[in-house]
């Protein structure tokens, strides 16, 4: 298990990390969520253990994350870290000995990855010959080389095509099937959706919301009603407790202030003639995170 | 860690074996090494004017001519390979102008002269190379030298006796200084000249190469992994040893590339006998040593060699260290090159003084320089082994060069580990700074 535990990292007068704590157990993953330069990176990096906290305490397993651990843990930084003079499979050798692994396990695991990620015959092509995706798989195949059970995924879906990303997707829950705890940050909200039982979103390294994903749902008030039918825009914005109403394709978005004033919103659409649809429906993380972050910065 | 030390030296080293391009420079440079230590055998298989014959004629009017043709006849060792065939001309001038048109043969006219015995019209079709004209002019004087002394009526045994060299009894106030320690001193200097030049390129190779490997990991950000695996100290030293022991296993190719040079040579010396093979055969290296081992010289070496040896690893060690914090600090190879020229300049300083201190001998100057750290690498050895400087100031530049090392490790190892996951070049010294202070 993974515990960050009132982590504030400082550079200069800067403070990147705010008095961040989250913890990660076995087999979950936990999403990171942030715009740039909102203080992720330099968390998994304080992780890895490749700068220290200004103050604040990382436990993996109840110890502190030395060089005898990090063996354990498998890093995907954002950007491209493989050495791209070398081929695949000599960028294997030279990261699994690095994580204390022998010759023969590298290659009979780097064998059963390229098969899984669909590369085998790039096994001794020079990376850099590689297009932008098959680099990220084969830094993706890095990253998991050990069997880590600890997994930091610093935007792992950067520069894939949509069936890549289904790839990515599977072979991530695989790892959370086999115990794997996995930490993970993305811009893509659907993703981290899909993924993240846990989360916490950074603004300017400090937290503005942090928990599981299901009550931060139930705990965010504002909700949405999907309206098809013959309504009035002008008369739904009159309803007291609507935030706003947004004409859609079909028809109208009503946020509201909360699930109370659902009854409000329900007693005009029983005055209307024709209604084709009337649905309660809970915020998206998108829209959450779109909430939130312009909270923090007074939008 | 110490298995990932020793995986990431040999790694590091092999690198840098195993790459065609070494290979491909390394074939080179033993080739050019063996061409230009046979340099003379490659110039004679191809020949040239050189070695025609060199022809001289000879009108003699003034009845010197056996005197004149002995005398030339031993010129023959300064011009390679090529015979000197002396002839009488007994043409008339115009005649024997026109019998040397279109070719390179000399025409010597020998005319009487009261005042100076004889003189003489040096007639060519074309330009003489100024060797050749000393050399015919040297001999020409020594002919005239020999008949004015026998005119004088100085006997053959007295006339023997002003050709013999004088005869000059070295010594010294000092009883224990002897001639051949001098001569050892000047061999020893050249010698100690010939070492440094390589040891100079070698100190240019290795701040080069672990430059460009620091700076080709960190590039790729291949960097953050590594150290996420390696402590910053592992990673540096094993940069260090490899590229240390590259270095060494380059160094002892180009001795070995020498030695073949050498070898191929002596095979090949029997049939060689060209100005240069003459001259070079005078570096006889049994002389040079019977020279060295009657100064006693041996003894010396004996203590002053293992000094010199550790001069020079702490000197790598120190250029090394070096080269791999300035690589840490910067963040491409192009603003390594501009932070690695300083560096250069220095080690330049201490073999452009080895070239100057032969004219400045004792200067104080140059013996307190000899102590600096990077610059005595060049400086202190050609010293030593002249007798410029005295073993105590040897043992200084160590000490001083052992707290560099001390301090370069001490303190730029917590400019490494700042510097090589350091990706912005916004307040790099105050970031490097504020490393240092660190605890």
């Amino acid at each position: 298990m993974l515990k960050v535990s009132n982590v504030t990292k400082y550079y200069g007068d800067v403070k990147a990390v705010d008095d961040l704590s989250f913890e990660v157990e076995k087999g979950e993953i936990f999403g990171l969520l942030g715009v740039n330069g909102a203080g992720k990176t330099t968390t998994f990096r304080m992780i890895m253990n490749l700068i220290s906290p200004s103050s604040g305490t990382i436990l993996f397993n109840g110890k502190k994350i030395d060089y005898n651990v990090t063996d354990k843990i498998g890093f995907l930084t954002e950007e491209r870290s493989l050495l791209t003079k070398l081929t695949v499979k000599e960028q294997m050798l030279f990261y699994g000995a690095l994580k204390s692994l022998d010759e023969k396990t590298v290659l009979k695991r780097l064998d059963e990855l390229l098969k899984r990620f669909e590369i085998e015959e790039y096994k001794e092509r020079k990376i850099s010959t590689l297009s932008k995706g098959n680099q990220q798989k084969v830094q993706f195949i890095s990253a998991i080389i050990n069997e880590p059970k600890l997994l930091i995924l610093d935007e792992p879906f950067s520069g894939l095509d949509p069936l890549n990303i289904e790839l990515f997707k599977n072979v991530i829950l695989e790892l959370k099937e086999k115990g794997t705890s996995i930490i993970f940050s993305s811009h893509r909200m659907d993703h981290v959706e899909l993924f993240c039982e846990k989360l916490a979103i950074l603004v300017k390294g400090k937290t503005v919301l942090k928990g599981y994903l299901k009550d931060i749902k139930e705990d965010y008030k504002i909700k949405k009603i999907i309206i098809e039918g013959d309504v009035k825009k002008t008369d739904l914005k009159k309803i007291n407790g609507v935030i706003n109403v947004i004409k859609t394709a079909l028809g109208y978005e009503v946020n509201i202030k909360d699930k109370t004033y659902v009854e409000n919103v329900f007693e005009y659409i029983k005055t209307c003639k024709k209604i084709n649809k009337f649905v309660l429906q809970e915020p998206s993380l998108e829209e959450i995170f779109v909430a939130k972050v312009g909270e923090a910065y007074g939008k | 860690m110490e298995n990932k030390f020793k995986f990431l030296t040999k790694y590091s080293l092999l690198k840098k074996i195993k790459n065609k391009w070494f290979i491909i420079a390394n074939i080179v440079v033993m080739l050019i090494i063996m061409c230009l230590v046979n340099i003379d055998s490659i110039v004679n298989f191809f020949g040239g004017d050189f070695n025609d014959d060199l022809k001289i004629k000879v009108i003699d009017n003034a009845g010197y001519y056996d005197e004149i043709k002995d005398s030339l006849s031993l010129t023959e060792n300064y011009f390679g390979n090529a015979k000197v065939i002396v002839s009488k001309e007994d043409k008339k001038l115009e005649k024997a102008k026109k019998s040397i048109k279109d070719t390179n043969d000399i025409l010597l006219v020998i005319n009487s002269d009261s005042k100076n015995v004889f003189n003489v019209e040096f007639i060519t079709d074309s330009y003489v190379d100024k060797v050749k004209y000393q050399v015919i002019a040297s001999s020409l004087n020594s002919v005239k030298e020999n008949i004015a002394l026998k005119k004088a009526g100085i006997d053959t045994n007295v006339l023997s006796k002003i050709s013999i060299p004088v005869e000059i009894k070295r010594s010294f106030l000092d009883e224990e200084k002897t001639k051949d320690e001098e001569d050892s001193k000047s061999i020893l200097s050249v010698a100690s000249l010939i070492i440094v030049l390589p040891c100079f390129m070698l100190i240019v190779f290795l701040v080069q190469m672990i430059g460009a490997e620091i700076n080709e990991e960190k590039s790729t950000r291949g960097m953050e992994i590594i150290i996420g695996n390696v402590s910053a100290k592992t990673h540096f030293f094993s940069k260090i040893l490899s590229s240390n022991l590259f270095v060494l296993i380059q160094g002892a190719l180009l001795l070995l590339y020498g030695g073949i040079g050498l070898l191929i040579r002596k095979l090949v010396s029997n049939s060689n006998t060209s100005l240069i093979s003459k001259a070079t055969s005078s570096l006889n290296f049994g002389e040079i040593f019977k020279i060295i081992q009657n100064a006693g010289v041996l003894n010396k070496l004996g203590y002053v060699i293992p000094l010199i040896i550790i001069l020079f690893i702490l000197s790598f060690l120190a250029y090394s260290l070096l080269a791999g914090i300035l690589a840490s600090m910067t963040t491409n190879m192009e603003n390594y090159q501009q932070l690695q020229t300083p560096l250069m300049v220095i080690s330049v300083i201490g073999y452009y003084l080895i070239l100057i201190s032969s004219a400045f001998p004792g200067a104080l100057f140059i013996k307190v320089i000899s102590t600096i750290p990077l610059i005595s690498i060049s400086l202190a050895p050609s010293l030593i082994l002249s007798g410029d400087i005295s073993v105590g100031i040897l043992i200084i530049a160590i000490i001083l060069l052992f707290l560099l090392d001390f301090v370069l490790i001490r303190y730029g190892l917590k400019v490494y580990k700042v510097g090589i996951l350091n990706y912005s070049e916004n307040d790099l010294w105050k970031k490097m700074f504020k490393a240092v202070k660190e605890k």
